[in-house]
C-alpha cells in the first residue's frame, strides 16, 4: 500500500520544480510584456484602419488564433533557423542560428499567439471610451496622440485589465508546451523528474498544486491592480480635499 | 473677433449647415436657437474642428483658416484660440476636477506643473467649486461637473468659448448654478457663443440672437428683436414651444 503514493518522493519533488519556476515566469513576463506592446499596435492599427497594414493585421490575427499553440511553436522553431540561413547566404547576415538558445523561440511564439488574442482585447477596451473623452482633449488644444495617451488608454487599461488578467493566467499553463521543444520550464522538469524516479502520478501532482498555486496568487495581485486602475470609478468614496 | 463666411457641411448626403454667416465681436455672447437637427451643434464642432466643415472661412482675431483648404498646423491653431463645454460634459473620467483643469495646460500651453496648478485652482474657485478639486468627476454631481467643464474650458484662456447645450443634461435644479456661472463669464468679457435653449439667459445675457433652421440662419438680431418683433413663422412657432415647454417645468 505504501507504494500507491509515495509521499516522501511528492515532497522531494517540490524543490526541484521549484528551482525551474522562474524559467516559467520569464518565459510569461516576456511574451506578456512584448505582446501588450504588439497588441496595441495591431488594435491601433486596425481602429484608425491604416492603409495596406489593416488586411495584413486582420490576417494575422485570424491565423494566430485559428491554429494550435503547439503548431505555432514549432513553427518558429523549424522557421527561424531556416530564415536565418536565408539571410546568410543572400544579405551576408553572420548569426549563428545553433547558438540562439531555445526559449528564444519561444519567445517569438508565445509572443506570436498572445498578441492576437490581446489585440482584439485592447481594441474593445478603446472603443469602449466614450469618444467625448478624446473629443474633450482635442477641444482644450492637446492632439489625439497626446489625448489618446493621457486619457483614452488609461481608461481603456480599466477595462481590459479582467481580460489581462485571464490572459496571463492562460499562458502560464500554455508556458507547459515549451518542453516541446526542449526547454526545461516546471513541465519539463516534472517530466525528468518522473522518469528518474520512474514515478509519474505523484510528479504531476505537486506540478499541477504549483500552477496553481502561481495562478492564485496572479488572480490576486491583478484583483489589486483593478482596483487602483478603477479609483476613478467609485463614487461613493470621496477623498478629502 | 470672430466670422464664419459661408460655412457648408454635410454628413454622407445630409446637407446639414448650408452656407453660414455668422460674426462674433469680441466680448459678445451670441445665442444659437432652433429645433433640433438645425444643425447649432455642428456649426459649433466645425468652428474648432471636431467636425471638418465642407468649405467656407473661418476667422478668429488675425488667424484665418480656409476649410476647403486647411493644414494640420493650421487646426492646432484654431484649436488653441476656441474651447468647448459640452453637453454632456465630457469630463476626463480618469482626472480629479483639478487635474482636468491643468491637462491642457499642461499638454497643450507646457506650463509648468505649479503655474498651472495654481491657475486652475483659482478657475475652480470661480465657478465655486474650491472645495471640490481633489474629487473625480463620478463623485460630482451633473450641475459640477459641468461647472468644472466650463473652467477647462475658460483656464485656457481662449478668445471665444463654445457651449454646446450646457445646461440640456441637468436636472432643472442645477440649471441655475451653471448659468450664474455663465453669467459671471459674459459679464468679465469672455466672447462667447451658446446655443441653449433657456430663454431667460438669452433675455438676459445675449447680445445677438441667430435662429437656425435646417441649416440656415434664418432670423437674427437682438433678443427682444428676435424675440418680440419676431418676423419669420418658424422661429414664432419654435418660440411658442419652448415657451410652453418652459412653463409647464416651472409649474411641475
Amino acid at each position: 500500500m505504501g507504494n500507491l503514493f509515495d509521499v516522501q518522493f511528492f515532497l522531494s519533488t517540490f524543490p526541484e520544480l521549484a528551482k525551474v519556476i522562474p524559467v516559467t515566469l520569464k518565459i510569461t513576463c516576456v511574451a506578456m510584456l512584448a505582446s501588450l506592446l504588439v497588441g496595441l499596435t495591431v488594435a491601433l492599427v486596425r481602429i484608425y484602419k491604416v492603409p495596406g497594414f489593416r488586411q495584413i493585421v486582420v490576417a494575422y490575427v485570424s491565423f494566430a488564433r485559428g491554429t494550435p499553440m503547439l503548431v505555432q511553436i514549432y513553427l518558429f522553431y523549424y522557421g527561424i533557423p531556416l530564415f536565418v540561413e536565408y539571410m546568410k547566404d543572400h544579405h551576408g547576415w553572420t548569426l549563428d542560428v545553433s547558438r540562439i538558445p531555445a526559449i528564444v523561440f519561444v519567445y517569438f511564439a508565445f509572443t506570436f499567439n498572445v498578441s492576437a488574442y490581446l489585440s482584439e482585447t485592447i481594441r474593445a477596451a478603446i472603443l469602449a471610451i466614450d469618444k467625448g473623452q478624446l473629443e474633450a482633449a482635442l477641444s482644450v488644444g492637446i492632439s489625439s496622440l497626446k489625448g489618446m495617451q493621457r486619457i483614452v488608454l488609461p481608461q481603456a487599461l480599466a477595462v481590459a485589465l479582467p481580460s489581462f488578467g485571464n490572459t496571463v493566467i492562460s499562458l502560464v499553463k500554455d508556458t507547459s508546451l515549451a518542453f516541446m521543444i526542449s526547454v526545461v520550464e516546471m513541465m519539463g522538469e516534472a517530466k525528468i523528474l518522473g522518469a528518474r524516479g520512474l514515478r509519474f502520478f505523484e510528479v504531476y501532482v505537486a506540478v499541477a498544486i504549483l500552477y496553481w498555486v502561481i495562478c492564485i496568487i496572479i488572480e490576486r495581485l491583478v484583483a489589486i491592480g483593478e482596483k487602483r486602475v478603477r479609483r476613478f470609478e467609485g463614487a461613493s468614496e470621496v477623498r478629502p480635499s | 473677433m470672430i466670422k464664419l463666411n459661408d460655412i457648408w457641411k454635410s454628413f454622407h448626403h445630409n446637407q446639414v449647415l448650408k452656407g453660414i454667416n455668422l460674426e462674433v465681436k469680441k466680448g459678445e455672447v451670441v445665442v444659437l436657437m432652433g429645433p433640433s437637427g438645425s444643425g447649432k451643434s455642428t456649426l459649433l464642432r466645425c468652428i474648432n474642428y471636431l467636425e471638418r466643415a465642407d468649405r467656407g472661412i473661418i476667422r478668429i482675431g488675425d488667424l484665418e483658416v480656409d476649410t476647403a483648404n486647411v493644414h494640420r498646423a493650421q487646426i492646432a491653431a484654431l484649436r488653441k484660440k476656441t474651447t468647448m463645454v459640452f453637453q454632456n460634459y465630457n469630463l476626463f473620467r480618469n482626472k480629479t476636477a483639478i487635474e482636468n483643469v491643468m491637462e491642457g495646460l499642461i499638454v497643450a500651453k507646457k506650463l509648468t506643473f505649479k503655474e498651472a496648478r495654481e491657475r486652475s485652482a483659482l478657475s475652480l474657485e470661480r465657478v465655486g467649486l474650491g472645495n471640490r478639486t481633489h474629487y473625480y468627476p463620478s463623485q460630482l454631481s451633473g450641475g459640477q461637473q459641468q461647472r468644472v467643464g466650463i473652467a477647462r474650458a475658460m483656464v485656457m484662456d481662449p478668445e471665444v468659448i463654445l457651449f454646446d447645450e450646457p445646461t440640456s443634461s441637468l436636472d432643472p435644479e442645477l440649471v441655475g448654478g451653471v448659468l450664474d456661472v455663465m453669467m459671471d463669464l459674459a459679464k468679465g468679457g469672455m466672447t462667447m457663443i451658446v446655443v441653449t435653449h433657456e430663454m431667460g439667459f438669452a433675455q438676459e445675457v445675449a447680445n445677438h440672437v441667430a435662429f437656425m433652421d435646417g441649416g440656415i440662419v434664418v432670423e437674427e438680431g437682438t433678443p427682444q428683436q428676435v424675440f418680440e418683433q419676431t418676423c419669420q413663422d418658424r422661429t414664432r412657432n419654435f418660440l411658442q414651444r419652448v415657451r410652453r415647454d418652459s412653463k409647464v417645468s416651472d409649474e411641475a
